[in-house]
């Protein structure tokens, strides 16, 4: 098979050649099965920027619905070579790092309180970050020396987060938040932020946010010290939480 | 008269907070800058989220640039100054941090695109905001974030401008029971000076107050869950309630259903940005006969509107504006797309 080089300044969609361009999309149209909603995919598609797009499947889904599944080339190209994604700008320090960094620069057990809050359901993330097995080889925060680890689990409101974090005098807050539909995430970020203000506690906590959509820049928004994004482990965002707590003086 | 001029009258360093994401904050900003240069006014700006980058991270949409004329003094993020097209002079890089990079204090030396990125809590805000003002700002703009108001404080902006918009609802309707209620939150009248002087001096503990001034300390930390608690320590001459936190609905409900006295108090919450109860909850509370003031009531400057939604639907401007001026008739309202 002979190698092509790619170009990465114009990277495109790959179906079955370099630079082909080939991709599939999938939609659902309001618009009753048959030709005429074939049809409109393809207007549609073509509209999206798609050359020749062909539609290969198509299903009634009752209720004067209809699915829809089509090929067609990609126009467009991206330059991978200038892609820059803002990331937590620290060298993640392993387990044992972050207790050693502990016993020598916080000197004292640190209190970690992390849930997955409003409505969503999704346990795995946090569980990943949190629970003593933790994820992909990574052990999570509940094994740490040194680190007091609790695990609201999911659909925790924000002001019992709050109210725990008070109890327990928390070093820090790590919230979860998976399902993004309509936005439902910050709106449910922001009300803790503004909860903590309120409770004057603001000042006094780590707070850091993951989740598949949560990017480092939407955390600047939001008002988290830190977002942690997918592929993200325990020691990542431990490494950050212990020198933020020396960086600010709240060990 | 022009926002600007309310707002310079008014102020020394003022808040834009939104109701949402897309409620025009960064459109009223880029209004009150441009107009503050025709009027000689120096301004400082920072933001307690990220404005003026082309593209807004969560909706994809082109986002409005933050234009900063020679002379403005900023506070934003290293990160953010790399990518700003003015020049600027780096005065004071802060301790202060963000995802971002850490807060930075600069002077315009010539003029361009900024991005504006500043401190991540109020308390930081606060501090900011007063040395922008010592190094020379007439007045100093602080962008909000999304629907985020906690800067709206007393203690830390001295005024703050309203920015509400169709994207809160398709409804006109619901979009103004929601903004005419965030009004009133901030607007809630403050007690009576005597109780003010005591209440700050003497207690930082949630507290009972009978009617000759004595302060019956609570020992909770936060009034969050607390509500039997406050209810049971309400007898018949209880006279306030004084929460130093937040107030939440179930906090208020609980008050209502273990004590029969609430009617015969007056909770008191330092200001409008500490509760946390929706539209329909707290006409419920009214009803029920509630009472609530706040120590320090906000000085909402002006409503600012804003009738297009990014979800690509947009309201009759002209109605918009006359309906919401028919219900806040005691504010100016902007309409700040026109
Ligand atoms: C498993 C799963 C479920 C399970 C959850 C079981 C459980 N106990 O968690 C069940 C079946 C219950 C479920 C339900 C629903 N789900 Co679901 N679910 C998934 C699925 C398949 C996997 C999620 C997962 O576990 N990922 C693995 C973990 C390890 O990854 P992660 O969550 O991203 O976490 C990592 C990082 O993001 C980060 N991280 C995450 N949180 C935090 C927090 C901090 C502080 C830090 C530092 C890092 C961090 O670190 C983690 C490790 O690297 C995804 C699809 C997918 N393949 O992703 C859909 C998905 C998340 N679900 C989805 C939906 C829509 C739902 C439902 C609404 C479906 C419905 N209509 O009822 C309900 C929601 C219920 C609710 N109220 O929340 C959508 C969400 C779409 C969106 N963007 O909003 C997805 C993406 C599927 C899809 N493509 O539509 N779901």
């Amino acid at each position: 098979m002979a190698i092509e080089k790619v170009d990465l300044t114009k990277v495109k969609p790959y179906g079955d050649t370099l630079n082909d361009g080939m991709m599939q999309t999938a939609f659902t149209l309001p618009i009753p099965y048959g030709d005429e909603a074939k049809e409109a995919a393809r207007i549609l598609a073509k509209k999206m920027g798609l050359e020749d797009p062909e539609v290969v499947h198509y299903s009634d889904l009752g209720v004067g619905y209809t699915f829809f599944v089509l090929y067609g080339k990609c126009q467009h190209t991206v330059d991978f070579s200038k892609i820059e994604v803002p990331k937590v700008e620290v060298d993640s320090m392993d387990k044992y790092g972050v207790e050693d960094y502990i016993k020598e620069n916080v000197k004292r057990e640190i209190t970690v309180i992390g849930a997955c809050t409003g409505t969503d359901a999704h346990t795995v993330g946090i569980d990943a970050i949190m629970n003593m097995k933790g994820f992909d080889g990574h052990y999570g925060l509940e094994r740490y020396v040194g680190i007091n680890a609790i695990n609201m689990g999911s659909q925790v409101p924000n002001e019992e987060l709050v109210a725990k974090a008070i109890e327990l005098d928390a070093d820090a807050i790590l919230v979860s938040q998976i399902v993004t539909q309509k936005d439902v995430h910050i709106p449910n970020l922001t009300e803790l932020v503004e909860l903590l203000e309120a409770e004057g506690l603001r000042d006094n906590v780590v707070l850091t946010c993951g989740g598949p959509r949560i990017s480092h820049e939407l955390a600047k928004e939001l008002g988290y010290d830190a977002g942690f994004g997918t592929g993200s482990f325990a020691n990542d965002v431990a490494t950050f939480i212990v020198t933020e707590m020396v960086e600010r003086k709240l060990v | 008269m022009e926002l600007v001029d309310l707002v310079h009258q008014k102020c020394k360093i003022v808040s834009i907070i939104g109701m949402a994401k897309n409620a025009g904050k960064t459109v009223t900003l880029n209004r009150i800058i441009e107009d503050s240069y025709d009027r000689d006014i120096n301004l400082g700006i920072t933001s307690t989220g990220r404005d003026g980058e082309r593209i807004d991270v969560l909706t994809n949409t082109e986002k409005p640039a933050i234009y900063a004329f020679e002379g403005n003094i900023i506070a934003t993020t290293t990160g953010s100054i790399e990518i700003s097209d003015a020049t600027i002079e780096i005065i004071e890089i802060t301790d202060y941090r963000s995802p971002m990079g850490k807060i930075v204090l600069g002077r315009v030396i010539d003029g361009g695109y900024i991005e504006i990125a500043g401190p991540q809590t109020i308390k930081e805000m606060k501090v900011i905001s007063d040395r922008i003002l010592q190094l020379g700002a007439d007045l100093v703009l602080v962008d909000g974030s999304i629907n985020r108001i906690a800067v709206a404080d007393p203690n830390i902006t001295d005024g703050a401008v309203l920015a509400t918009g169709a994207v809160l609802s398709r409804s006109m309707d619901k979009v103004i029971e929601e903004t005419l209620h965030q009004k009133t939150l901030l607007g809630l009248p403050e007690v009576e000076e005597d109780l003010k002087g005591i209440l700050i001096d003497n207690t930082r503990d949630i507290s009972i107050i009978d009617k000759d001034f004595n302060i019956n300390r609570l020992n909770i930390k936060t009034s969050i869950n607390s509500g039997k608690v406050i209810a049971d320590n309400i007898d018949e001459n209880s006279k306030y309630v004084f929460m130093t936190g937040s107030l939440v609905t179930k906090t208020l409900k609980d008050i209502t259903e273990y004590s029969k006295l609430y009617k015969d108090v007056t909770i008191v919450v330092p200001d409008g940005t500490k509760i946390f109860v929706g539209p329909k909850d707290w006409l419920k509370f009214k009803k029920k006969g509630v009472k609530i003031k706040v120590l320090n009531t906000i000085n909402v400057i002006a409503i600012t509107l804003n009738p297009y939604s990014p979800l690509g639907y947009y309201f009759n401007p002209e109605e918009f504006k006359e309906k919401m001026s028919n219900y806040i008739k005691d504010l100016p309202v902007f309409d700040v797309m026109i």
